[in-house]
């Protein structure tokens, strides 16, 4: 057989192929890199983190307590500790309401199944920049200020100053009532497995949050009070925070509703009908047959749509609520760093990112079909 | 807006109203409940937001401020050149709606052109002293004259009709940036709707080429290159958009330093890479849906990896994702209005300078309720479109 000549092997070529796309591709980066440094030059600016240890010098209005004069890293940390707080309050309370969306979707009553069908399509086809706009400006800034607004005496006040619900104050027996809450919800889920009954292993935890509560007493409870001109005592939801996460809250609620009813009607019918003739009732044929399956389908988009959630609470910049994005374009501006503080922004979310997929995934293992891909 | 999918339909037979009230809203106690809850809740919702919506709020400062939201800035005088290129986009989109409708018309582009001839009446009723009471009926003639003669044309193919909209819009832009006679007219002066339609457009074309050699680049073979690919897609991924948008405002000046690049460039920019690592990994999945068995005929026929690839697999791959990019256009309509974070007055952007104003203290609600319906009036239709789409692609697949 005559041999191929090296030119024509399709070995060397991919090689060959290879080496001439990284020349391109380092060599652009390198012509990049090479004008950033000239033009940092110009602005006799310089690319180190060495900033990050000096005093920032700016006010951070909510989250974990920050004097100015702390270090720019502590005030990183509070963006970050800020973003968490309404990512995951956020990706809560959207997929309980997705769920109720995407349930009420498929209810055969009409006038729910309608209303919930336009919820989906009125935000979903908003922007979001436009929602945040709309509750933080014309709703939350709108209303009254404390003394005239909604307000339940010693338990919730809303007014244009933000939220108000009661604090919770630890004592020496918080620790033993959080591990006693864990521990009761891993023992749910063995019990659940053991006697296959899943009310026991739902009313388990609940019964060891009330009993515990109640003999052990492991909060006290800070009433908020009202005052002459604002709420004091409690725990206080800024206005900015108010508006961001009922936002937030209503635009990814639609899209989880979605995938949620999705989810439901991709499960075959013959699977209802199945179960219905083995004698099951509706709610048995629900939780033992339908939602494991339709979870399977469920988890890889609602992993995606709570990654969404907390990229999209970097729109927080909009209106100054203190996230990390709002933080580091701050400190960014302010020493001139703004490329130092657009790599710590980067590699914050890309932290994030790959912590909630690896997680999903973990989670979506113990889903999957033993042997399936 | 209903769909025959998902909601129980009556007996056709037998139009019943009682028995169709009874069937969907009182089958069963718990129905029965839900309904009388979710009536007093919506009655409640309704009465309120009604007497707002009717006597309280005052709508007048749309109307006031109507110019501004469509084009922000640009000058008044050289507004005939949006009327211009927009009767342009309008003759090319009737030529190329009656070619391709040649046989019959779909009721769904007559529902579309009634709502058309219906929003032109009531605007042009309600406006008729400003000058785009005048512009509008026109644009709607030629819209409908177009139709008309492009049913008549001999079918024209895709390529020839990709060319027409690719030099249409090179004329439109040349239009707007004040061409054919006239100063130029600079980007910093396009505003309101004109630029986020600007954004969008011209971001989901460029994503488009981008977005393809990404896709098939991760799946290429070669190690660096489906390397590079991945890093890329996953990095614009995983990082919120308004950090690339600030990303492109900061340094594209740096990385380019003899160029001036201006503001709606970079913003461009910045969208198009968003929306490319998007793009291919939807493609990804399309590009797995095509069946091996294609690929391989492809290649006992004797064409080549590059030929296999263009001829037989990205088109059907394109195929299966049409949903997906009306998605992906859909969400990149709606993205636009970060800009009004960056400084450009889109229409988001005109809406927060109008609640800013003086004049207009405590009519935020209106104005952005105001927005979001012209938001909407966009986005509903393409969303309506991208439904039919999937369900014509599932019903050719069964």
């Amino acid at each position: 057989m005559e041999k191929i000549p090296f030119y024509r092997d399709t070995r060397y070529i991919s090689i060959l192929l290879q080496v001439i796309f990284l020349v391109l591709v380092v060599g652009a980066l390198v012509w990049l890199g090479l004008n950033m440094l000239h033009s940092l030059e110009k602005q006799n600016l310089s690319f180190s983190f060495s900033f990050l240890t000096g005093s920032a010098g700016f006010q951070i209005s909510e989250g974990p307590l920050f004097d100015p004069a702390e270090s720019y890293l502590k005030a990183f940390w509070v963006g970050i500790v800020n973003t968490l707080r309404v990512g995951l309050t956020g990706i809560v309370l959207a997929t309980f309401l997705g769920f109720m969306i995407g349930i009420s979707r498929l209810s055969s009553n009409w006038l729910v199944n309608r209303l919930a069908f336009f919820y989906v399509e009125f935000f979903r086809n908003t922007p979001l920049l436009v929602q945040i706009f709309f509750f933080y400006i014309a709703v939350v800034l709108q209303l009254p200020a404390a003394k005239q607004g909604y307000n339940i005496d010693g338990w919730f006040y809303l007014s244009n100053a933000g939220m108000t619900i009661p604090g919770l104050i630890p004592n020496g027996n918080s620790w033993t009532y959080v591990l006693l809450l864990i521990a009761s919800v891993v023992g749910s889920v063995f019990l659940t497995r053991a006697i296959k009954n899943n009310l026991i292993g739902f009313l388990l935890p609940l019964v060891v949050a009330i009993a515990g509560w109640t003999i052990l007493k492991p909060f006290g409870i800070d009433h908020p009070v009202l005052g002459n001109f604002r709420v004091t005592g409690g725990s206080t939801l800024s206005a900015e925070f108010t508006a961001l996460l009922v936002a937030l809250v209503l635009y990814t609620s639609a899209f989880t509703g979605e995938i949620v009813r999705g989810a439901i009607q991709a499960i075959d019918k013959g699977q209802w009908e199945a179960a219905r003739s083995l004698g099951l009732n509706y709610g048995q044929t629900l939780q033992l047959v339908i939602v494991p399956q339709a979870l399977r389908i469920l988890i890889p988009p609602m992993g995606n749509q709570y990654l969404n959630l907390i990229k999209n609470s970097s729109l927080a910049v909009a209106i100054a609520y203190p996230d990390v994005f709002n933080v580091a374009s701050t400190a960014g501006n302010q020493s001139g760093n703004n490329l130092q503080a657009m790599t710590i922004i980067l590699l914050v979310y890309l932290t994030i990112s790959l912590i909630i997929s690896f997680l999903i995934n973990l989670y979506n293992r113990s889903f999957n079909i033993q042997g399936a891909r | 807006m209903k769909s025959a999918t998902e909601m129980p339909t009556p007996a056709p037979s037998k139009p019943d109203p009682l028995r169709w009230v009874k069937e969907n809203l009182f089958n069963g106690i718990w129905n029965s409940l839900l309904t009388i809850i979710t009536l007093l809740v919506i009655f409640f919702v309704a009465k309120n937001a009604l007497n707002w919506a009717l006597t309280e709020a005052r709508w007048d400062v749309i109307p006031a401020n109507f110019r501004l939201l469509m084009v922000g800035p640009y000058p008044q005088e050289s507004l005939w050149r949006v009327w211009a290129g927009v009767m342009l986009i309008n003759l090319l989109a009737g030529l190329h709606l009656g070619n391709s409708n040649r046989e019959r018309v779909s009721p769904d582009l007559r529902n579309t052109w009634i709502a058309l001839v219906v929003i032109t009446v009531v605007y042009s009723a309600l406006q008729f002293s400003a000058p785009s009471a005048k512009f509008l009926p026109a644009v709607l003639v030629v819209l409908t004259v177009a139709f008309f003669v492009g049913r008549r044309l001999n079918p024209i193919s895709t390529l020839g009709w990709t060319i027409a909209w690719v030099i249409g819009f090179g004329v439109f832009l040349l239009l707007i940036g004040g061409n054919f006679g006239g100063g130029p007219i600079t980007s910093d002066l396009w505003g309101g709707l004109l630029l986020t339609f600007l954004l969008a457009v011209v971001s989901i074309v460029a994503s488009f080429p981008l977005g393809i050699l990404l896709a098939i680049g991760r799946k290429s073979k070669l190690p660096v290159v489906s390397g590079f690919c991945v890093v890329f897609i996953e990095v614009v991924r995983g990082v919120p958009l308004i950090a690339v948008l600030f990303m492109a405002q900061l340094f594209l000046p740096l990385f380019l330093p003899d160029v001036r690049i201006d503001k709606v460039l970079r913003a461009m920019v910045a969208f198009t890479i968003f929306s490319a690592a998007y793009l291919a990994e939807y493609l990804r999945g399309g590009l797995q849906a095509v069946p091996r068995g294609q690929d391989e005929a492809a290649r006992a026929m004797g064409l080549t990896g590059t030929q296999t690839m263009l001829l037989i697999v990205l088109p059907q791959a394109l195929r299966a994702v049409v949903p997906a990019i009306v998605g992906q256009f859909i969400s990149l309509f709606k993205d636009t209005s970060l800009v009004a974070i960056i400084g450009l007055t889109d229409m988001l952007g005109v809406a927060n300078s109008i609640t800013a104003n003086s004049n207009y203290i405590g009519l935020s609600k209106e104005v952005y309720i105001g927005i979001t319906l012209i938001y909407l009036c966009f986005t509903i239709p393409m969303a309506r479109a991208s439904r039919a789409v999937e369900a014509r692609l599932n019903a050719s697949k069964r």
